[in-house]
């Protein structure tokens, strides 16, 4: 009998007497360094379990840059998926000198007959490496699940063209023959909509004719898509601009309509559902009700493998109308052309997929009137907490008075915190720098920008202080570019999204960029040409990958019974804990990876804003 | 098979001394006409058998705990192990035996009788063996089959230690090597797989070997 650790996956699922028999069972091996274990084709004999060493897992048909898919390191198995297939579909080489136990077939084959648990661990893992592996080779890095991949081409209607004199009557009798519920016309080379509703409130409200040419009652501010777009951008659209119809044009040439039901036969998600919830909420009631249905809606995107960009535009989308349908719910009309309400921090980033706090602020114009203004805020900030936003713990909130000021106090504070340059201050910029209007009049956020970028980007000695945080949590690498593995999980917050995100805002402010979310901000500074556009695709790979194991390790937090308030702050620490030995080895090697490219990060952004001594 | 890996083989056939050659000689001759004849032929296979050994001596006969582990080129098969604690339960210093229950983790206690002894001798056959200071530690067994057979182990030799010696003082002629098994397995970077028991000692010497004759290839 043999000396071997069992407690780990997938020995656990067995007894001890199963443990006993492998034990019994097993022999040992040792492999030489570049000595091939098993070839592609091969028929599997052994399940090897490594003692020692390290294996790499090859794709002999793929070009050699790519080719390497698996990394096995000592405590992991492989061998297994070999036998349940008959061959091994890769080949195994040694990486390093290596000492296996060979578990026989045989009794791999008797194990997996009495103990089904055991044989599904292995064929869980073998669809869920399946799938990840079609995930990276599809193109452009697009997930294969088919609701991705629906380009509006395949979903669009033939576009009902009409001339624009044409009077009602015969466009009702056109559209009844063509069972359609829209039409277009074109007058004078622009494109204008006509619905069955449009043409019910032109009779019946308007007072139009029967005999009244079509063109008076048309729309002319389409939202387009191209062909090739995905279709969830459309759904996407659709819900920023509250409409159900979008045109399709392709180099200005009329192709087709795509309407909301087309997109809903395509999703059965229930995304458009929520959003649909939320349009139509007229009291805060019902506004509460879909607004607490959204942590579904992120489930149902995960379960359908939706790329986490997509997933968190349209949940800024979704956060966005929320809030300004809770604005204008507590705040009279008077007030709503001079104020700007802005959210920050992740929200801010659009970045925020579950409700996890609320960071926002007000900004009121210079001559802005306003007596019961700290009650209004209060009430405010007491809606969103009803409606399943949690209150700040940094109380940055609008109930909060510092954080509502006019104009010409949020320039002087910007004045303030740029020269005093503490901790307290920077945290202060770097929060105003994620600013994002909601409601109210955005104008008054991008005159407060202005200011920001006028004072802070071309002070160098600021953005080095305003750098250094990025520096402040080290990467979970060893000193042999391992993944560190502590028992209670490596902190994947501070360890690799903080530092993308807030490295990649320096630069941004450096460049003046407008935009707010991390990836957009890539796409810009490689637009920039600050970043080269490899790196920067990298850095949002690794951001994504990032969010996603945190996003995971939420939605696990939510499906626990809820207990006690104190339980649900321990749960908001742990969710940024990932346990590195619990992931598949593939997932592992994606993390490390993805490490490496935060490392990087830092080193050149130590380079740039001279980090190397602080 | 490279011409050192052959030499190495005839040399451990050798190794011993004229004593023993004219033992193992006269053995032969006298159980020529036994079943056990074909243990005394030359073994041509690739195959050679891990063994370690641990002895006490008590009044009666001394108690002695044996693995042996056949190895190939590059497994181990410790699923196929040889693993037995000889001495007589009844009448034998019961402290001993439990201690070698406890250290050595070896399996059953059988009382030395023809038949266990028989299928140790069968399960090493004529397969060259393997082992960390072999001369010293098979000498009970060997006392034991020589009361008990008629014949000690015939097989050729490889004491794992003196290939260790001599890798060491070819690298670095200087220096004093380090003598226990732990160090040499932690110099040659070698898993130590449950040192305790006697299986584990003869799987780990089974390791350092292979990894001796592949180092010795290298350098060939």
């Amino acid at each position: 009998m043999v000396d071997v650790d069992l407690s780990q996956l997938p020995f656990t699922l067995l007894d001890d007497e199963g443990r006993d028999h492998i034990r019994r069972g097993i022999d040992l091996a040792y492999f030489d360094r570049d000595e091939i274990i098993l070839e592609t084709g091969q028929g599997g004999e052994f399940v090897y379990l490594i003692h020692k060493g390290e294996v790499a897992e090859i794709d002999p048909t793929l070009p050699s840059s790519t080719s390497r898919i698996g990394h096995y390191t000592a405590g992991d198995l492989f061998g297994a998926i070999s036998i349940l297939n008959g061959k091994s579909r890769y080949r195994f080489k040694a990486e390093q000198e290596c000492l296996c136990y060979l578990l026989p077939k045989a009794l791999f084959q008797q194990l997996c007959r009495h103990y089904p648990d055991f044989s599904n661990f292995f064929r869980q893992s073998l669809t869920h490496k399946a799938r990840l592996l079609t995930e990276k080779r599809a193109e452009g890095g697009v997930t294969m699940a088919g609701f991705m991949l629906a380009k509006v081409s395949e979903c669009m209607r033939a576009p009902l063209l009409m001339a624009a004199a044409t009077d009602i009557a015969s466009a009702v009798k056109q559209l009844n023959d063509s069972y359609a519920d829209s039409l277009l016309v074109e007058t004078q080379g622009k494109l204008g909509m006509v619905t069955k509703t449009d043409l019910l409130n032109g009779l019946v409200l308007g007072g139009s004719a029967v005999s009244s040419p079509l063109d008076e009652l048309a729309h002319f501010n389409l939202v387009t898509v191209a062909p090739e777009q995905y279709l969830f951008e459309v759904l996407v659209l659709m819900t920023r601009h509250k409409v159900t119809r979008v045109v399709v044009l392709e180099q200005n040439v009329l192709k087709g309509v795509v309407e909301l039901t087309d997109v809903l036969s395509y999703f059965s998600s229930r995304s458009y559902v929520v959003s649909l919830q939320v349009e139509q909420a007229s009291s805060l009631e019902t506004l509460s009700a879909a607004s607490q249905r959204t942590p579904e809606l992120v489930k149902a995107l995960m379960a359908q493998g939706v790329k986490l960009r997509f997933a968190m535009d349209l949940l800024a989308a979704l956060n966005g109308r929320i809030m300004s349908k809770a604005w204008e719910f507590t705040i009279e009309e008077q007030y709503r052309d001079q104020s700007c309400m802005m959210v920050m921090g992740s929200e801010g980033r659009g970045e925020q997929i579950l409700k996890t706090d609320q960071d926002n602020g007000l900004i009121l114009a210079d001559d802005a009137r306003w007596p019961d203004l700290l009650s209004h805020m209060q009430t405010l900030t007491d809606t969103l907490i009803q409606l399943g936003y949690p209150p700040c713990p940094g109380n940055i909130m609008v109930s909060n008075p510092e954080w509502v000021a006019t104009v010409s106090q949020w320039k002087s504070n910007i004045a303030k915190w740029a020269s005093e340059r503490d901790g307290d201050s920077l945290m202060k910029l770097a929060i105003m720098l994620d600013a994002h209007a909601v409601a109210g009049n955005p104008s008054l956020l991008a005159s407060v920008r202005e200011e920001l970028f006028e004072r802070c980007s071309r002070d160098e000695l600021l953005l080095s202080y305003f750098a250094r945080t990025a520096l402040r949590f080290s990467t979970p690498l060893t000193l042999f570019g391992s993944l560190k593995k502590p028992q209670h999980g490596i902190d994947i917050k501070k360890g690799g999204i903080f530092p993308i995100v807030h490295g990649v805002r320096t630069m941004a402010l450096e460049r003046r960029i407008q935009a707010t979310s991390t990836f957009d901000r890539l796409d810009a500074l490689a637009a920039d040409g600050r970043l080269d556009r490899r790196f920067a695709d990298d850095l949002g790979e690794a951001l994504a990958l990032f969010s996603e194991l945190r996003l995971k390790q939420q939605l696990t937090a939510l499906e626990t019974p809820v207990g006690a308030q104190e339980a649900n702050a321990q749960n908001s620490s742990r969710a940024n804990r990932v346990v590195v030995q619990n992931l598949s080895s593939l997932e592992r090697d994606l993390l490390r990876e993805a490490m490496h490219i935060v490392k990087d990060f830092k080193q050149r952004l130590s380079h740039r804003y001279h980090l190397e001594y602080s | 098979m490279s011409g050192i890996r052959l030499l190495d083989r005839h040399v451990a056939l050798f190794s011993g001394s004229l004593r023993t050659l004219l033992r193992r000689e006269s053995d032969r001759r006298r159980c020529a006409d036994s079943p056990y004849a074909w243990l005394f032929q030359p073994y041509m296979g690739e195959e050679l058998v891990a063994l370690a050994c641990t002895s006490t001596p008590t009044p009666t006969s001394p108690v002695i705990s044996l693995a042996a582990v056949v190895l190939s080129q590059q497994q181990v098969r410790t699923s196929r192990a040889f693993v037995l604690t000889l001495g007589a339960p009844g009448q034998a210093d019961h402290a001993s035996l439990r201690r070698h229950h406890l250290l050595c983790q070896a399996g059953c206690v059988a009382a030395p009788n023809r038949d266990n002894l028989n299928a140790l001798v069968e399960f090493i056959g004529n397969r060259p063996i393997v082992g960390w200071q072999l001369d010293q530690r098979i000498g009970a067994l060997n006392a034991l089959l020589r009361k008990r057979l008629n014949f000690a182990l015939p097989n050729a030799q490889v004491d794992v230690e003196k290939l260790h010696q001599r890798q060491l003082r070819r690298l670095h002629p200087e220096i004093e090597a380090p003598s226990s098994f732990a160090q040499a397995l932690a110099c040659w970077q070698v898993p130590a797989m449950g040192m305790q028991g006697v299986l584990g000692e003869a799987t780990s010497s089974a390791l350092l070997y292979m990894r001796l004759q592949r180092i010795m290839a290298e350098a060939a």
